[in-house]
């Protein structure tokens, strides 16, 4: 570790680890960034532990607690930059999917003892408690996304993480689209880039897990998807995954289902 | 009152030198002519203050005048100035006839003014001059409004993030911070 | 077998398809790597043949707007389809390349740009149909037909040896005859393929192509084969003008002068700006570069890759994106596509092959939104009443290396002499000019910081041995530039584009109009003005800025107020009581002078709206539109008219401007999403 190297904090809410084990994922490349910069906080691979300031805050997780929505306001005010890293911290994550259902019900049908879990109704992205630097994508991150991140850190320059869609990244990789030419429904068009196209490379259709594209054109693909005979439920389920509470996916899902998540419930009230 | 060459200004003189007189036929000019009165002050003056009756409608003969207004914490902003020949004081001619900045001698001024009573008796008695002086009073707000939209656009601001949702450009900004933060004594050019 | 010559016909059976790829794979004693038509991912896509079998023997295609779907048909024959996704610029042209090598080390000489040497390794394009022939022409314009050529893409053309297989089996989404590129090859090939019956006919284009005929020991066609070659492809023909939508390429060549027609609302609502249009297009040529670096390693790479019109950032500057919206895209595209291309290259830049239209997801069709704008614009929405005319000429000759094209240059390393703070957030950068390096007041430079970016920068001075760059922070690679100190190296790509016609405004009188950081790429005007005093008639500055603070040239601009041949003057857009200034904008500082259209040259720069008002006001003033010149700011990553970002209407702005007059901008200038 360099002297006076920015601090990197990484840090964890309501999710699976997959994220944050993305950087461990960089084997070939963990001695560079502790010697670019000085880890002083990740509880995966490292028991050093520091209550900030952070030069550098990755953030995985959504906020799914009380506790956890005390703590990272506490945290962003720690950290110069704060980065939320994965779908989970990004739009809510899979768990997100509760924010449309009864959560009582939920508890009941999954734990044995319901009255020990304390979460909230909802998931949510941290975006939705503190202001966020910058995001990276995606159910797990793409480990090059991240060292581009901290390349970009190092040397000043701006992340070259773009809004493309997964399209582009499908046409320059040679996939042939799945939709167009299998008829398989694909959330490319309106998914963020990043992945490297993975899924439409194994003969599968995106489904979103990089979050919506902040120009996705949702009417234009859900009619395309309707008008090829799907009905409203199995048209909501594609975007009911990781990223389905994330804008404009939320609405779709909402619109198609005739009912809003949670949070637009109460604001009803 | 006298210029810098020693010859004395009239009213009459002043009015057929601006853009106001010249439009307006010997006749008529002499009639506004003779309800005004040449105002000289010196740089920093104030001439009337926001929130105070309009008291004359003025015409910069020479100098230049500065329409102000005062915010708290930011003091005295200077919104527009109003070079020779402009007319400033216009809200003199519509109810309330209050003034809605303050007037101020940015240079050394000499003002062709003419008295807010005295201006509505000649302009009600006169149609036609009423009309030729509200017809010049509005183009030359047309101006001013044209210029203050461009003025509000801020067009030399600072540019907007072009990435709303995942900001790079905040973020390395905010990494600029960190870098001069890891070298705090390299003197910056 | 006499000679194998061009123009004559032999016959190729069917068995020996395999011969034919042998003799392509090693012909001439070089090894070739053939790269033609095979199924894979449910596609007929272009990928390294190895043997006849790789081939799509036996299959046909089934094509409509967002569909594509493969059927096995059984029979033999190998070419039997229309075009599928791939275009042959994903090997002429590279998704993904590296362009320069860079590294930021210590010393001296620690700050490099190596661009990539190519080396283009022999390759064959088997299968390639009339219309992709004719993408590649219109590729050659663009790579290699202007002053700096994209040498990677010029050295993989030449390695190209090109076997063309004429269409007998067209899509529903083929429109070649309109556009006149197929169904038939008529120029571009080294080998000319027909599939019939029992083979192939086969002709020699290129010498090259006549030596695989002698070593294949091929007889001549008789008759009825060459009877049926040309039967079929006539048929193909036939249906495509007669059974498929087409398009009218003279008409569509007006679409640009309907920019508000309601149909690119309509359009937009459907448009996903996905993309895929102008990548499966074999004809999109735009790119980004892409810095990349590991870490804080000293070294690291610029790669090329495909970009597209339809991303949010293509034509994004600092202070936003000219085209935000998806309908401004739409319209870019389509009417680069039909209508601008013809001023840029002298050709439309579609040939018809239908691919935009089977591989968007939403079905989009190309033809039913020219049809739909240019048979039902209303008439008052025409921006320029002139008549065009022209035929199609995809040009039947291939396009070599212009004469006095050279590969686009690396920056080159400049030193900082000098840095001078102008406001809070610009400075001035005084550089030692790198040897090689020549630039004309109102040119740029792309200003490079290794691994950060290369931004483009008007030269605010130029002296004998340095120039000066006055950059304003506004994204990480201006800071970059900003926080350099004397002694720093940096990369000077340039300079490039049209200057400011000094020369030309001799004996008139001169007016500089500037905005905000506009100024900078005016004082060379100024600095040449003054220097020759005496060659011009009055001469005029005006300066306009947000806040006292905020102009830069402060002092300098006192010296131009002191001088008695010259008028100058500033305005604020708001001040503090300790301004004695005009407060307000530019314009009013001379809106009210006339002026002599015959004998006055206006030079202006700073924000668009800013410039709009300035023309106005000197308009209305007694100027003629083609006296006022202007620069204008648009996103740009190469500087030299190769990587398609900076296009504003029928202009690249990089190298037909930054300045232009007014006359020319008139259409453009502050139109929303061009």
């Amino acid at each position: 570790m360099t002297r006076g190297a920015p601090t990197v904090g990484v840090v964890k809410f309501a999710s699976c680890d997959g994220c944050q084990l993305s950087l461990l994922d960089l084997e070939d490349h963990l001695l560079e960034i502790t010697g670019t910069f000085d880890i002083v906080e990740f509880a995966e691979a490292t028991s050093r532990r520091s209550p900030g300031p952070y030069d550098v805050l990755l953030v995985e997780g959504s906020v799914s607690t009380e506790e956890q929505a005390a703590e990272i306001l506490e945290l962003r005010a720690q950290a110069r930059t704060l980065v939320t890293i994965g779908a989970c911290a990004t739009a809510g994550g899979i768990q997100a999917l509760r924010n449309w259902a009864d959560h009582d019900e939920y508890r009941r049908a999954v734990y044995a003892h319901p009255e020990y879990v304390a979460s909230l109704a909802t998931s949510t992205p941290v975006s939705s408690h503190v202001r966020v630097d910058a995001e990276l994508h995606g159910c797990p991150i793409d480990r090059g996304e991240l060292l581009e991140l901290l390349s970009a850190l190092a040397v000043g320059r701006r992340p070259q993480i773009r809004e493309d869609a997964v399209c582009l990244a499908c046409k320059r990789r040679g996939v042939v689209c799945v939709t167009v030419a299998r008829g398989i429904p694909c959330l490319g068009p309106v998914t963020n880039a990043g992945c490297g196209a993975i899924c439409p490379a194994m003969d599968r259709g995106c489904y979103g897990c990089f979050g919506p594209r902040p120009e996705a054109n949702m009417p234009s693909l859900t009619g395309s998807f309707l008008a090829s005979g799907g009905t409203r439920a199995d048209v909501a389920r594609l975007f009911e995954g990781f990223t389905a509470y994330a804008e404009p996916f939320r609405t779709t899902v909402s619109d198609l289902r005739g009912r809003g998540p949670e949070e637009d419930a109460d604001a009803q009230q | 009152m006298e210029q810098e060459s020693g010859e004395v200004i009239t009213p009459a003189h002043a009015l057929q030198a601006v853009r106001l007189g010249a439009g307006l036929g010997e006749a008529t000019r002499e009639k506004l002519a003779r309800v005004g009165q040449i105002l000289v002050r010196g740089a920093g003056a104030v001439l009337f203050r926001e929130g105070e009756k309009t008291p004359y409608l003025g015409v910069v003969i020479s100098g230049r005048v500065g329409i102000r207004t005062y915010v708290a914490g930011r003091g005295d902003v200077t919104l527009s100035t109003v070079e020779a020949g402009d007319i400033f004081g216009w809200s003199v001619l519509v109810p309330p006839s209050r003034a809605h900045a303050t007037v101020w001698a940015v240079t050394d001024v000499t003002v062709l003014g003419f008295p807010a009573e005295s201006l509505r008796r000649v302009l009600a008695a006169d149609p036609d001059l009423a009309a030729a002086v509200y017809q010049h009073a509005l183009s030359a707000l047309g101006r001013r409004i044209t210029s203050t939209r461009l003025q509000m656009l801020d067009l030399f601001g600072s540019p907007r993030t072009t990435e709303p949702v995942r900001p790079p450009g905040a973020l390395s900004r905010r990494l600029a911070d960190v870098r001069r933060g890891a070298a705090t004594e390299e003197p910056t050019s | 077998m006499s000679e194998a010559g061009q123009g004559h016909r032999y016959f190729l059976a069917r068995h020996r398809l395999a011969d034919l790829i042998d003799v392509l794979r090693g012909a001439g004693g070089r090894a070739r790597t053939v790269i033609g038509p095979t199924v894979e991912q449910g596609a007929i896509v272009y990928a390294e043949i190895d043997t006849a079998a790789d081939l799509p023997v036996g299959w046909r295609d089934e094509q409509a707007p967002g569909h594509y779907r493969l059927r096995r048909e059984g029979d033999e024959r190998a070419f039997a389809y229309a075009v599928g996704p791939t275009a042959w610029k994903r090997h002429l042209f590279p998704p993904a390349r590296v362009r320069m090598e860079v590294a930021a080390e210590p010393g001296a000489d620690g700050t490099r740009f190596e661009p990539t040497q190519p080396a283009a390794s022999a390759t064959v394009l088997l299968g390639a149909r009339g219309c992709e022939l004719a993408a590649m022409r219109v590729q050659d314009r663009v790579f290699r037909g202007g002053p700096y050529v994209d040498d990677h893409y010029a050295d993989a053309r030449d390695a190209a040896f090109v076997v063309a297989v004429q269409c007998t089996h067209p899509a529903s989404t083929c429109f070649c005859t309109s556009m006149r590129s197929g169904p038939g090859v008529e120029a571009g090939y080294d080998l000319r393929l027909t599939e019939i019956a029992d083979g192939f006919v086969v002709e020699a284009g290129t010498d090259a192509g006549g030596e695989v005929l002698v070593s294949l020991r091929l007889d001549p066609a008789d008759e009825e084969r060459a009877g049926e070659a040309h039967a079929a492809v006539a048929a193909c023909a036939e249906t495509v003008t007669h059974r498929n939508r087409g398009v009218d390429p003279i008409r569509a060549r007006d679409l640009d002068m309907y920019p508000e027609h309601p149909r690119w609302d309509e359009v937009a609502a459907r448009c996903l700006a996905c993309t895929n249009c102008t990548m499966v297009c074999p004809t999109c040529f735009c790119s980004r570069d892409v810095q990349q670096s590991v870490l804080a390693r000293p070294d690291g790479t610029v790669e090329r890759q495909w970009d597209s019109c339809f991303t949010a950032e293509f034509a994004a500057v600092a202070g936003g994106s000219f085209r935000s919206r998806i309908r401004d895209r739409y319209r870019q595209w389509l009417t680069h596509k039909f209508s601008t291309w013809w001023p840029q290259f002298g050709t439309p830049g579609c040939v018809g092959c239908g691919r935009c239209i089977v591989w968007c997801p939403v079905e989009i069709d190309v033809r039913e939104e020219i049809a739909a704008i240019g048979t039902s614009a209303p008439e008052s929405d025409a921006q320029d009443g002139g008549e065009r005319r022209g035929d199609v000429d995809l040009g039947p000759q291939a396009l070599t290396t212009s004469p006095g094209g050279v590969p686009e240059p690396p920056p080159r390393t400049g030193t900082v002499e000098r840095v001078t703070t102008e406001t809070s957030d610009t400075v001035t950068l005084r550089v030692r000019t790198p040897p090689g390096l020549e630039a004309q007041p109102g040119q740029f430079v792309l200003a490079a910081v290794p691994r950060v970016g290369a931004p483009p920068i008007s030269v605010s001075r130029l002296e004998p041995g340095t120039l000066e760059l006055t950059v304003r922070s506004v994204g990480p690679a201006t800071a970059a530039l900003c926080r350099l100190g004397p002694g720093d190296p940096l990369g000077l790509a340039g300079a490039y584009g049209r200057g400011w016609p000094i020369e030309a405004a001799r004996g008139n009188d001169v007016i500089v109009v500037a905005g905000g950081i506009g100024l900078a790429p005016l004082r060379p005007v100024i600095d040449a003005v003054l220097a020759d005093r005496d060659s011009y008639g009055d001469v005029s500055v005006y300066v306009g800025a947000r806040t006292p603070d905020d102009m830069i040239y402060s002092a300098e601009i006192g010296t131009w107020e002191q001088r008695r041949d010259v008028t100058a003057a500033r305005i604020v857009d708001r001040a503090g009581p300790d301004w004695l200034g005009p407060v307000g904008v530019v314009t009013q500082l001379f809106a009210d002078t006339a002026r002599e259209a015959a004998s006055t040259v206006a030079f202006v720069c700073g924000p668009e709206r800013m410039m709009q008002a300035s023309v106005d006001a000197l308009v209305d003033s007694g100027m003629r539109a083609e006296s006022i010149w202007l620069t204008t700011e648009r996103h740009m990553e190469c500087g030299v008219g190769l990587c398609g970002h900076c296009q504003l209407g029928p202009y690249f702005v990089c190298r037909d401007g930054p300045v232009f007059t007014a006359a020319e901008l008139g259409p453009y200038l502050g139109v929303e999403g061009i």
